[in-house]
């Protein structure tokens, strides 16, 4: 029998079971017990990150969430969106995402995953410009546009110990290699990029999501302890309206990114764009929700928000050095205009 | 949902629609004929309420099936009830809260439009703040008698009967002591008078005056003094369509923009960022529906009034300018249309205050 589009059964995944729900619900304990943001504000001093830790979530099971059985994987792009919402939230200042971006491309390249290292993957667009999140990876993931409808991919191993380019965010910096690097395996593929790039964008998104949700019910919190005028500041509608609007852009990009998740693990699903439109716009939706609610959260601490101490410059950091990545929400949104045009 | 079913369901729109509906689509969308004519075929063959039996214009589908079923319908731009309220406000509010007698006496022409309904809300004083509304109905024997004022009644004047919200308990708290009254509009004393709108689009309204009123003791719907639970409840069984026919307009506003091939980039992101809206509307709404049918709360489902009509103006704005046909008559239409929809069934100023009260937990600012 086929499955009509509209078939709510078809997407059941767009609401966590019981089963997700739990997994979330550990991957959150997990992060906010072992994971403390005292652990990014470390990596402001000398110390740098704390890669030696990657093993703690290797052993957690995280990255190989969505990966095909055959590489020891389990569940679905579904369940793996879910947990990287909480490492979003919680600021991880390891590579998650980026390691199951990289991952999730090569397997969208027909490379395949190399089987679970302790260290962790990358994935850039541009190795000239440098590999976000890259330290500590054993591979990078590149991809490359061939024509319209080939792409390229390839693994390659950096060699040495990279530049760390901070910019803006010392808990997920970009690293670059002056050096010669190694290519490995390669393959083309006939799909657009944006199609290789869907699970990548769709992961991304998801952290994005995480960091705007979790900057929200910080400023939600503040502005139900903060009182002036004798109330908490939440009861104004100049505050509360402005989080109402955030709210939707939280939901907005949450459900895009669920959907953009359903349709990787059920293709026969995205009928209606063309492929790789909804990681797209998922992608757009989270990063425009990350940076404006991010930057909300440093403006209702007043001037609490651009001291050091406080915590907003922390999730703002991480909203700014994360939104760009594979394109920026005006890019994504052109992208995926084109796209649509190109399909009739 | 059965493909044979949506066959079946294609099969009776090929019947019963103009050979050229979808051409002309943007014609018959206002052609107030051909939906009276629809409305009718659809529930006499079971389309128009696919959840509900076939004595009323139903197919006994699950609740999963047939909201795809009106996802399907929506998609397709089936014609929309001439006299949205009827069917979709008053029809479940009569199915949830009504007597025996009230239900075999209203259901059947409501449903199948043979008698249209109007909903007794706003007051000229009570707008936005509806639990403050004045228009008072005393017992007298066995009839309620009303005096007072409505206004902003969609079609009063070409309806039959109106679902009264007035105050039958003045001591009681302001959302305590009001009551719903099935009001024959033809009644003595009725007077209603149509308000010049500022476009056709519009739905025709109209200022309702009430002067002693007599509406029988039997025609109270729900409990005495429970009226404010049945306008609330009544109100909740649009919501699926409310964002379903958001997303299809926006879609619908959208393509004519994406199909020009020379977008300007900034016009190209607008376009993507409506396009993302589009698509949010419809998933956020199916997580809204899917959790629900699973037993789960949903309190997304607070953000789709708000979202989907924001996104459905600027989807008009968008069209307005960049669309090939400029200041289109028909884009205009929607547009105007669309102002009106962050206004009626709550603003969008409440709808923030319900988000930042209920889901966020935020104070009460009144």
């Amino acid at each position: 029998m086929t499955t009509s589009p509209s078939a709510l059964a078809a997407w059941d995944d767009l609401v966590p079971g019981a089963e997700r729900q739990e997994l979330a619900d550990t991957a959150r304990r997990h992060f906010a017990e072992q994971f403390p943001l005292t652990g990014v504000r470390e990596c402001f001093g000398a110390g740098g990150r704390p890669l030696d830790r990657w093993v703690e979530i290797v052993e957690a099971g995280y990255p190989v969430i969505g990966l095909p059985e055959s590489a020891g994987g389990i569940g679905g792009l579904t369940d793996l969106v879910a947990v990287v919402e909480e490492s979003g939230r919680a600021l991880l200042p390891l590579p998650l995402a980026a390691t199951a971006a990289g991952r999730h491309t090569l397997i969208r390249g027909g490379l395949g995953v190399p089987a679970e290292t302790d260290r962790s993957t990358a994935l850039t667009t541009d190795p000239a410009a440098g590999v976000l999140d890259g330290a500590g990876a054993a591979t990078v993931v590149t991809v490359a546009v061939v024509d319209d409808a080939t792409t390229r991919v390839a693994e390659v191993t950096p060699a040495g110990a990279p530049e760390l380019v901070t910019h803006v965010d010392p808990s997920r910096p970009v690293a670059r290699w002056s050096g010669s690097i190694a290519e490995g395996r390669a393959q083309t593929v006939d799909a657009t990029i944006d199609h290789v790039l869907a699970p990548a964008r769709t992961i991304f998104a998801a952290d994005l999501v995480g960091i705007a949700a979790g900057a929200l019910q910080r400023s939600v919190d503040h502005a139900l302890a903060r009182e002036q005028f004798g109330r908490p500041i939440g009861a104004f509608q100049a505050v509360k309206h402005r989080l109402a609007d955030h709210y939707v852009l939280v939901e907005r990009a949450r459900s895009l990114t669920r959907a953009a998740a359903v349709v990787v693990d059920h293709p026969e699903l995205d009928t209606d764009w063309a492929p790789g439109v909804l990681a797209l716009l998922a992608k757009a939706a989270a990063a425009e929700a990350a940076l404006r609610i991010t930057a909300t959260h440093v403006q209702l601490l007043g001037a609490m928000g651009v001291t050091f101490e406080a915590d907003a410059h922390l999730y703002f950091r991480r909203a700014e050095q994360t939104a760009s990545v594979l394109g920026s929400t005006a890019e994504c949104q052109i992208r995926a205009v084109r796209l649509m045009g190109t399909r009739r | 949902m059965n493909p044979e079913l949506l066959a079946e369901f294609d099969a009776f729109l090929a019947r019963v629609l103009p050979a050229d509906y979808h051409e002309r689509y943007a014609d018959y969308r206002r052609d107030e004929a051909l939906k009276i004519a629809y409305q009718a075929a659809a529930f006499d063959e079971g389309w128009l309420m696919p959840e509900w039996e076939g004595e009323l214009g139903g197919h006994n589908l699950t609740e999963a099936d047939g909201l795809a079923l009106r996802i399907e319908g929506a998609r397709r731009n089936v014609p929309r009830s001439p006299n949205v309220q009827g069917p979709g406000v008053v029809a479940p509010a009569l199915r949830a809260f009504g007597t025996r007698e009230q239900q075999q006496r209203y259901l059947r022409p409501v449903l199948r439009g043979d008698e249209w309904w109007a909903l007794g809300m706003s007051e000229p004083l009570a707008g936005s703040d509806l639990a403050s509304l004045r228009t008072r109905a005393r017992l007298d024997g066995d009839h309620f008698v009303v005096d007072g004022q409505k206004i902003w009644t969609t079609q009063a004047h070409k309806s039959r009967w109106c679902t009264l919200y007035v105050r039958t308990d003045p001591d009681a708290s302001k959302h305590a002591g009001i009551s719903c009254l099935i009001m024959d509009l033809r009644s003595p004393g009725v007077d209603i008078r149509p308000i010049a709108r500022a476009a056709e689009s519009i739905d025709e309204f109209c200022e309702v005056f009430l002067d002693g009123v007599r509406i029988p003791k039997g025609n109270l719907l729900g409990e005495l003094n429970d009226g404010w639970r049945v306008a609330g409840a009544s109100l909740e069984h649009e919501r699926d369509m409310v964002w379903v026919n958001n997303w299809v307009d926006v879609e619908h506003a959208l393509r004519p923009v994406l199909d020009r091939p020379d977008l300007p980039g900034h016009v190209a992101s607008e376009a993507g960022r409506l396009l993302a809206d589009a698509a949010a509307i419809r998933f956020t709404g199916m997580r809204t529906a899917i959790g629900r049918m699973a037993g789960r709360s949903t309190p997304e489902f607070l953000l789709l009034k708000l979202f989907g009509s924001e996104t459905a103006q600027r989807a008009g704005q968008l069209a307005l300018e960049h669309g090939d046909g400029r200041a289109d008559p028909h884009l205009f239409a929607d547009r105007m249309e669309s102002l009106a929809a962050t206004i009626y069934g709550g603003t969008s100023e409440i709808q923030r205050n319900i988000i930042a009260e209920k889901v966020l937990g935020l104070p009460r600012d009144r």
